[in-house]
């Protein structure tokens, strides 16, 4: 299929937009998966209109504002506050007699009374606090974790990144192209073979998602003899495969999820000669 | 997918699925005017399009859980949920009120001379104007209007495989002109 062509029927913009139709929906999403330079050329698109439409953009009524966010659910409700009534208040007027000692202890009680429902209400109100830092701690925590984990996805994928650089820049490494075999013309991969070390680095180019519980295996081909060099599996750039000391040639071919002991033949996908 | 998505956008996304309220606050004041816009442009009256924000808006906070950031950005799938609803109040509106949906086009922006306020010249149809008049005439009537392209094609009487080629082409054009 001609990828460039599809992308620039105008189908792309016609997704973004919200204009496909659901057939052309679901094959734009399925070929995205399988192309990068489709997938990319969404990506784009999407971009330059998230900047045209922001740029051109009015602003609605700020009452708005205020009515959106009071409608939003109120799923962390405060805890309520416990009616602090229900606290018993005992007289201590004992067996003391005179009605002069009586009210002093009235107020005396009722100054208790008054002493216990304000801690009540000063507890109540820590323990508020308290479940509130507490919830806010496991917030912070839970968003520290994604900031790291995201942090060390960057990281790695930006090792890997000045990996493929080293890789494909060294002068000791030569770069074998190998092309799509009968029925897979549009495939390619780039191979990236280090002639001091041996050390073999596979690019894929355009390489087909495999159906599941089927993976690629690269071969490398010696002396008429296909010799394993390894499982393609995800990478951000290249990928590192076997050492292999010889070879005249390496293919590609689709074999079930960890690979086979020899090449299935029919299911080659690319090739090329050293 | 190539992952073009900032970290402070990926950030923003796991909050709201968390329903942090700080976050949706964020998204509403960043997102909020585009969003708006297309609304606007599409109902054209400017207390239908704020009410209609209010829903799409709670329509986001129902529906967050669900973005996944696989099929597309933040944006793309903000505008479209907003696209939808303000095409549902159009059709919804036009049904019961064809009569008052001419008057308001008329009256309403006469004294708008600043060309912001005019729901003709806001967002994407400042670029749609410029398009010549056939292929304007499909990106209002689909875009503007949500007609299906069967529709146009019996309501316009043309082909539909002509309606679908004369739209891409549209499209490529007003994409052209927005980089102008």
């Amino acid at each position: 299929m001609d990828i460039q062509a599809y992308i620039r029927s105008g189908i792309i913009e016609s997704y973004i937009l919200g204009l496909a139709g659901s057939d052309e929906v679901a094959e734009l999403e399925m070929l995205r998966r399988q192309y990068p330079d489709i997938d990319l050329a969404i990506t784009t698109f999407e971009i330059e209109m998230e900047e045209v439409q922001r740029n051109t953009a009015v602003l609605p009524d700020q009452v708005t504002r205020n009515r959106v966010l009071d409608r939003l659910e109120n799923g962390d409700g405060r805890l309520q506050v416990v009616s602090a009534s229900s606290v018993e208040s005992r007289s201590e007027a004992g067996n003391l007699s005179g009605i002069r000692m009586l009210r002093t202890w009235k107020w005396i009680a009722a100054a208790a009374v008054i002493l216990l429902l304000a801690s009540s209400a000063v507890i109540i109100s820590l323990l508020n606090t308290n479940s509130d830092l507490r919830r806010n701690n496991a917030d912070l925590a839970v968003q520290n974790e994604n900031l790291r984990a995201q942090q060390k996805n960057d990281q790695t994928i930006l090792t890997r990144l000045y990996t493929t650089l080293d890789v494909v820049s060294d002068s000791n490494t030569i770069a074998i192209r190998l092309n799509g075999v009968k029925g897979n013309e549009n495939s390619y991969a780039t191979v990236y073979w280090n002639q001091s070390t041996r050390d073999v680095y596979l690019m894929p180019g355009a390489v087909p998602k495999p159906a599941a519980g089927k993976q690629y295996q690269l071969w490398a081909i010696v002396d008429g003899k296909p010799v394993d060099a390894g499982m393609l599996g995800e990478c951000a750039g290249v990928c590192r495969m076997k050492n292999i000391p010889r070879a005249q040639a390496f293919a590609i071919t689709l074999e079930p999820e960890g690979g086979s002991a020899s090449p299935t033949l029919e299911a080659m996908l690319v090739m090329g000669g050293v | 997918m190539v992952d073009t998505t900032s970290r402070s956008e990926h950030e923003l996304i796991s909050l709201l699925k968390q329903r942090d309220r700080t976050a949706f606050t964020r998204l509403y004041d960043d997102y909020s005017p585009a969003l708006f816009t297309v609304i606007l442009a599409i109902v054209k009256d400017r207390e239908t399009a704020n009410d209609t924000l209010q829903e799409v808006f709670v329509k986001i906070w129902k529906q967050i859980i669900q973005y996944d950031n696989q099929k597309g950005r933040l944006f793309t799938w903000l505008i479209n949920i907003a696209r939808n609803a303000a095409i549902d109040v159009l059709r919804s509106r036009a049904y019961k009120d064809t009569r008052k949906n001419q008057d308001l086009s008329d009256n309403v922006y006469e004294g708008a001379n600043n060309t912001s306020m005019n729901p003709d010249r806001i967002g994407l149809k400042k670029f749609v104007e410029r398009l010549k008049a056939e292929h304007r005439e499909l990106i209002e009537l689909s875009y503007f209007q949500g007609m299906t392209q069967e529709e146009i094609s019996t309501s316009l009487n043309v082909p539909l495989g002509t309606v679908k080629t004369r739209l891409r082409a549209a499209l490529l054009h007003l994409r052209e002109s927005m980089k102008g």
